[in-house]
């Protein structure tokens, strides 16, 4: 089974518990105003990739604790996501799934992937909301949801995080809530 | 929804294998000195400098469209060059009988390794010294020589 998608970073410590896979899923027809990943609207975008490999690259990353999907929509490419999840779920990681989508608005397909997640967070992204001191959210609206008892106990503290990594060639990447000063201050936005 | 930002190349730390790169993408290079050279392409004379222990030509990014389309294969170019001097020089050590050429070579390879870890440590001070600044609290860790900082600032 192919998905199509945006970007992946192979360990994040910003997005969930523990240290974790990320995938953004690339395409998304919810077009929020504002919104921080506009390159991965485009369902053409990315790259088109197997499943499986998305998994045996899992299998070889040590100490991950889960993944996280986000995007784009997840729920828009809801086969390859869905099997995601079961592949996951299969080498015990965790799953945090991210979606712009109200709960009242998800298909019998998508609700399997909402009950299958450890983590979900639900909801548009509104701009009028924004706030980036918000752990794991961008703005108010938007929900966590524990649909399974793994980290029903876990106590979110809300705070502002940035992950920034620096490849072996020296390249920089960042990701999270960065401020337009911090990027420009270390010269990844001019 | 988090932000994704990405640098659009990798960082060019070697003047040689910068200049053989821009000249593989079709420009003319000019007028060099170890910190700066002219560079002819696309109808423009552009200014490559070495700053903050890396080359780079400067655009105005907040100007719509300024940012030059031959931009775009130069990180790969660039990547492409040190990969071809790095056999280069490899071949060579190998094949040479004498111990001060080879001497030459192995400092030739170290100095470009040298300039590759002085480049991430000043990158990597850069970021957490932003980062106190803007009140971050940060924790760094290395896993398959990739550095990983992550800034936590309470709300």
């Amino acid at each position: 089974m192919k998905i199509q998608i945006g970007h992946t970073l192979e360990s994040s410590e910003i997005y969930g518990p523990g240290l974790r896979s990320v995938l953004w899923v690339q395409g998304c027809t919810l077009a929020c105003k504002g919104c921080w990943n506009t390159q991965y609207w485009s369902s053409t975008g990315g790259i088109t990739t197997s499943v499986d490999e998305i998994v045996e690259k899992w299998a070889s990353t040590p100490e991950l604790e889960g993944i996280t999907l986000l995007g784009g929509e997840p729920l828009q490419q809801v086969g390859p996501v869905h099997a995601l999840i079961r592949g996951a779920r299969r080498m015990g990681l965790s799953v945090f799934l991210y979606t712009g989508y109200e709960p009242e608005e998800l298909s019998t397909d998508m609700l399997d992937c909402f009950n299958m997640s450890d983590i979900v967070v639900t909801g548009r992204y509104v701009h009028e909301l924004r706030n980036t001191n918000l752990r794991w959210r961008g703005s108010t609206n938007q929900i966590v949801h524990f649909p399974t008892p793994r980290y029903q106990a876990l106590d979110i503290e809300e705070q502002h995080e940035v992950e920034v990594h620096l490849s072996s060639e020296g390249e920089l990447s960042v990701y999270g809530y960065a401020t337009d000063e911090f990027l420009t201050s270390i010269e990844v936005k001019s | 929804m988090s932000g994704v930002w990405r640098e659009q190349s990798v960082p060019m730390v070697d003047q040689e294998c910068a200049h053989l790169a821009l000249e593989t993408i079709g420009a003319v290079v000019a007028d060099t000195s170890q910190a700066q050279c002219s560079v002819r392409i696309g109808g423009r004379t552009w200014i490559m400098s070495h700053t903050n222990g890396r080359y780079a030509i400067r655009y105005n990014a907040r100007q719509a469209g300024s940012r030059p389309s031959w931009m775009d294969g130069l990180g790969e170019a660039y990547a492409r060059q040190v990969q071809l001097k790095q056999e280069r020089l490899a071949r060579r050590e190998q094949l040479t009988t004498l111990d001060a050429e080879r001497e030459a070579i192995r400092q030739e390879r170290m100095v470009m390794e040298t300039e590759r870890k002085a480049l991430i440590e000043t990158r990597k001070a850069t970021v957490i010294k932003q980062a106190k600044a803007l009140g971050y609290r940060v924790k760094e860790t290395v896993q398959n020589g990739e550095v990983r900082l992550v800034l936590v600032k309470s709300g």
